[in-house]
């Protein structure tokens, strides 16, 4: 141990906790699950507490609560107008879950729920299957004139409609790997460079001078992945305002 | 205040009128200042809400690559179905790539539509910020 062999990718190994099987399926209760149920206690506690006093000037956990609602609710009207506030409670479920995730994730020990592509797989089908279905509910089939750009010769069609189609499939897809992909690199980073610190300064003399180096770009990460962890929640419950849109409006 | 509809006293009925005109006048500056308040609303904010650089960066990236990528795999799983190898894969790369282009394109005009719509609203009100 004294040359601090450290494997980067070990935080995010999947632990079973309560192992069960249903059907043949493996449905045990994991340490992913433990913190997806730790988040969803503290987003409850978060804003039940909070809005308990129901004060008119708010406190500051009110504000604070006040604040998020604000934020997905200019959001929402932002981008899918007054009518699209009967999204909000989505919206604001899949902002604040993608949040906490991401935040208990930089909680030292702790997972990151988010850093798994099955995650975020699903939350980004889960956003296409309410679009398809909604678009497709409120629409009828004139959903499909979002694959078919207007005042186009029908010639050009057989060109566009795959382009559309192409970049309609590669939507739950793109909005799944950039959610997982830069939670799972920042934190291999992470790991990386607090490996790199003990291990220069375990390797004595003038070296263990040199460590102060990482040390530094290690919180300077650390901030960054702060940024990156919001931003991150932010940008997944944008593309799915902008998705629902379409499926409002599929005329382009 | 028991029955406002029917005055049954000439007295009664002329305090219920000056209630009932003190009332309106209230409901009426409340109604104002709603719709006040929903035309503050109705025009968004316009403010930090379309996101950083930074958010964008990331999404015009991955956009375009997975484009390019959903070409590719679709091209190579209808190529390994017909049977014609090499073809609709180069064929379907090219529709990710120009898919993932107009992906970007699309991104940049909703920026431009955004930004034009905040300088309007600044203009609008008379740029007190």
């Amino acid at each position: 141990m004294a040359s601090g062999n450290f494997d980067p990718i070990h935080q995010f190994e999947i632990q079973k906790i309560f192992p069960m099987e249903f059907m043949g399926y493996d449905i045990s209760f994991t340490n992913s699950s433990l913190f997806m149920v730790i988040a969803v206690g503290l987003i409850s506690a978060f804003l039940v507490l909070s809005m308990r006093g129901r004060a008119l000037v708010p406190g500051r956990w009110q504000s604070t609560a006040e604040l998020m609602y604000e934020f997905v609710a200019n959001l929402l009207r932002n981008i899918l107008g007054e009518e699209g506030m009967k999204f909000f409670p989505f919206i604001f479920t899949l902002f604040t879950f993608i949040l906490f995730l991401n935040f208990l994730g930089m909680v030292p020990g702790a997972f990151t729920v988010t850093s798994h592509v099955v995650i975020t797989a699903t939350l980004s089908l889960l956003v296409m299957a309410i679009v398809i279905g909604y678009g497709f509910y409120k629409n009828g089939l004139g959903f499909l004139k979002l694959f078919v750009p207007s005042g186009v010769p029908i010639a050009m069609l057989v060109i566009l409609v795959p382009i559309e189609v192409i970049s309609f499939l590669a939507r739950p897809v793109s909005l799944s790997i950039r959610l997982f992909a830069n939670m799972l690199a920042g934190h291999i980073t992470l790991k990386v460079f607090a490996g790199f610190v003990i291990n220069l300064f375990l390797a004595g003399g003038a070296l263990s001078f040199l460590s102060v180096g990482p040390l530094f770009l290690g919180v300077a990460l650390t901030a960054m992945e702060f940024l990156v962890a919001f931003l991150q929640a932010f940008i997944f419950a944008t593309l799915a305002c902008i998705y629902l849109n379409d499926a409002m409006h599929p005329s382009h | 205040m028991t029955d406002p509809t029917s005055p049954d006293d000439s007295n009664q009925g002329s305090s219920n009128n000056q209630d009932r005109e003190g009332f309106k006048k209230r409901l009426d500056d409340l109604g104002q200042k709603l719709d006040t308040a929903k035309g503050l609303r109705t025009p968004p904010p316009a403010s930090k809400s379309s996101g950083s650089g930074f958010a964008i960066a990331m999404r015009m990236g991955s956009e375009f690559v997975v484009a390019v990528l959903i070409g590719g795999a679709i091209g190579w799983q209808l190529d390994k179905w017909l049977g014609t190898t090499p073809f609709l894969l180069f064929i379907f790369i090219l529709f990710g790539f120009a898919a993932g282009t107009k992906n970007i394109i699309r991104l940049g005009n909703e920026m431009n539509a955004k930004d034009s719509k905040a300088a309007d609203a600044k203009a609008d009100r008379g740029d007190t910020k």
